[in-house]
């Protein structure tokens, strides 16, 4: 499958493209109650394209990457690597292949990490599990991507233990990780959300860095919209487990469409802007997933909200180039 | 009027008294006027809820005060008896500390939480209480009906702003709010920013907010602190800070933001983290210094 890729101008093999995809969650234990967490979302990801999934708690955003790296089997939908369906029951040899394609790096660098085993432990695991390099090359490979992903002279890390390494260390670690199995496409759950500022621009470049080198594509999820748009091409916009907006990202952020959008452009710090900080006067909390509106979800929310939007919810549009928008106004 | 300014903080100096003390705030000095919203940045490591703490000499073993003085409208609040800190916390100064969304107790009421809260400091709004909690969830917009809600019946941000309002319950006159919305989302944190902004505007409080945000502080302080390993290194007011940084740390700090608008281009962030410097060998390191 080929794809136009706005940024570079060349034709691009599609790594990941999502179709429908809807998971649902079971909850309660006498009544129980159906938690619409994925709403039928459609996505698509190229090779070498960084596409962020921006949105609030409670979005979706967390449990999409959990179903792309089949932590969760989808309620329904499809999900195709490199044009070929995943199916929803894969055997050993098929799930190993499929994670040495598609990893993961996790928000708590300090969770993510067994804290009783050095730090060298989380790395050679993968390297071992995928059979991936000889006894005799172990250390080296280790020590290889450990340098790859900035934690220089690897030597001083190897035999540390998670808690001796401050949080922007940690996530390396995790970086380093996924990276050693060479996989194609990374997930990132918000990987900086739990460090510093100053750390965070770090790993940002790493992961932009690695994309270059290494050829890697990532689905980068966030909250942080001047995050998304410093890191990736396109940003796909979630609410209530609905894509709201998907783009480029300097053009979806620079003028959002989408009332949602707008919102969370409203609502981010933008000490640059030099001026007195924009009011939100949106009232309201996020949505009940356990009770869904038939129409838009984010009508209750939105100041721009009219008749039409209770009925029935609207369509995914195209605006421009790449670009769509799911609300009435277009 | 009295000749003593609202808040002076004299050459803090506190830390934790492990076998030999680990300074985590190093000769601190700053003022605060009345009705003064100060910011204070800094990454984890640099000290800032350490001085949340010893300002309203709330360290608890091993953590102390070493030496400064911390003289709220004239008094050392260092060296104040018990009793007389008891009484003057959540009346003339409360705190909101960080993640307390998770210290609100999971098997009591809402309502009851506050009360209680207020009932230890003070006598006053013990009767007419009732009315009282209406009032401060009027505050914060938090329907009434949760009054009688428990902790996990409410939103994050719910519980944020019901900690937010039990730190007004007294009509404090300062209140220092420790990353009070870490972990919320951004439409979240900006309407309980502006919340906090109002009730400023009509209750006449001073805030000390202290945060690893910096973008957060710019917009809505009138005053910022930049904290590393420690010490201020630079303090002005807030947008003098952010157009001209004069500190390289904050040069650095206010560098590291993407922006949401204009230009679109790769930053850097040089220097090291103030975890990696925080030792006595090294307290006069500072990444300026090294570039």
């Amino acid at each position: 499958m080929r794809m136009q890729s706005l940024q570079q101008n060349i034709q691009t093999d599609t790594v990941l493209r999502l179709e429908a995809l809807r998971k649902e969650f079971t909850i309660g234990t006498i009544s129980k109650r159906q938690v619409h967490v994925v709403n039928g979302i459609d996505l698509e990801i190229g090779s070498r394209e960084i596409v962020a999934l921006v949105g609030e708690s409670g979005s979706g955003k967390t449990t999409v990457a959990r179903l792309v790296a089949r932590l969760y089997k989808p309620t329904s939908g499809r999900i195709f690597l490199h044009s070929t369906e995943v199916p929803k029951w894969m055997g050993k040899r098929e799930t190993l292949h499929y994670r040495k394609t598609v990893q993961m790096i996790f928000q708590d660098p300090y969770a993510s990490l067994n804290a009783l085993h050095p730090v060298r432990y989380a790395i050679e695991r993968p390297l071992k599990i995928h059979g991936l390099v000889g006894r005799g090359e172990l250390q080296e490979r280790v020590v290889s991507v450990m340098e790859e992903c900035g934690l220089r002279p690897a030597e001083r890390f190897l035999s540390r233990y998670p808690h001796e390494l401050s949080g922007g260390q940690r996530q390396r670690i995790g970086i380093a990780r996924a990276l050693a199995v060479r996989p194609e496409l990374i997930l990132a759950d918000e990987p900086t959300s739990m460090l510093d500022v100053s750390i965070r621009l770090d790993i940002m470049n790493l992961l932009m860095d690695l994309r270059e080198k290494e050829n890697i594509s990532y689905l980068f999820i966030t909250h942080d919209l001047a995050g998304a748009r410093y890191v990736s091409d396109r940003v796909a916009i979630m609410y209530a487990g609905h894509l709201m907006e998907v783009g480029p990202s300097s053009d979806v952020i620079s003028e959002p469409k989408h009332p949602y959008t707008q919102l969370l452009k409203a609502a981010a710090p933008k000490p640059e802007s030099g001026t007195e900080p924009e009011r939100i006067d949106v009232g309201g909390e996020v949505p009940d997933l356990t009770a869904l509106p038939s129409g838009c979800p984010f009508e209750p929310r939105c100041p721009l909200a009219k008749a039409e939007c209770r009925e029935r919810l609207p369509e995914m549009r195209v605006v421009s180039p790449n670009h769509s928008v799911r609300c009435v106004l277009y | 009027m009295s000749d003593h300014k609202f808040l002076e903080v004299r050459d803090l100096e506190a830390g934790y008294q492990l076998g030999r003390p680990v300074r985590a705030v190093r000769k601190v000095s700053f003022d605060l006027a009345h009705g003064e919203f100060l910011g204070i940045a800094g990454e984890s490591g640099c000290g800032k809820s350490t001085l949340a703490f010893a300002i309203t000499n709330m360290l608890a073993d091993p953590g102390k005060v070493f030496s400064g003085e911390v003289l709220f409208q004239g008094k050392d609040l260092v060296k104040c008896e018990r009793e007389e800190l008891r009484q003057m916390r959540w009346k003339e100064f409360s705190i909101v500390f960080q993640a307390s969304m998770n210290a609100l107790n999971p098997v009591m009421k809402i309502k009851d939480q506050i009360y209680d809260a207020v009932k230890h400091h003070s006598s006053e709004y013990v009767s007419g209480f009732d009315q009282r909690v209406r009032e401060l969830f009027d505050y914060v917009n938090i329907s009434h009906a949760y009054l009688n809600a428990y902790p996990h019946q409410l939103s994050g941000g719910m519980k944020q702003r019901v900690v937010i309002a039990a730190a007004l319950a007294l009509d404090p006159k300062l209140v220092i709010m420790d990353e009070p919305t870490t972990a919320l989302d951004v439409v979240v944190q900006r309407k309980i920013l502006q919340k906090v902004a109002e009730l400023r505007e009509k209750m006449g409080f001073s805030v000390i907010f202290i945060t690893h945000d910096l973008s957060l502080l710019v917009e809505i302080s009138d005053y910022l602190a930049i904290m590393y390993a420690g010490r201020i290194v630079e303090k002005a007011p807030s947008k003098v800070l952010f157009s001209r940084p004069l500190h390289p740390y904050t040069e650095q700090l206010m560098a590291s933001f993407p922006p949401l608008v204009g230009e679109k281009r790769r930053l850097h962030f040089r220097g090291r983290s103030p975890v990696a410097l925080s030792s006595n060998a090294a307290r006069s390191v500072l990444p300026g210094s090294a570039m």
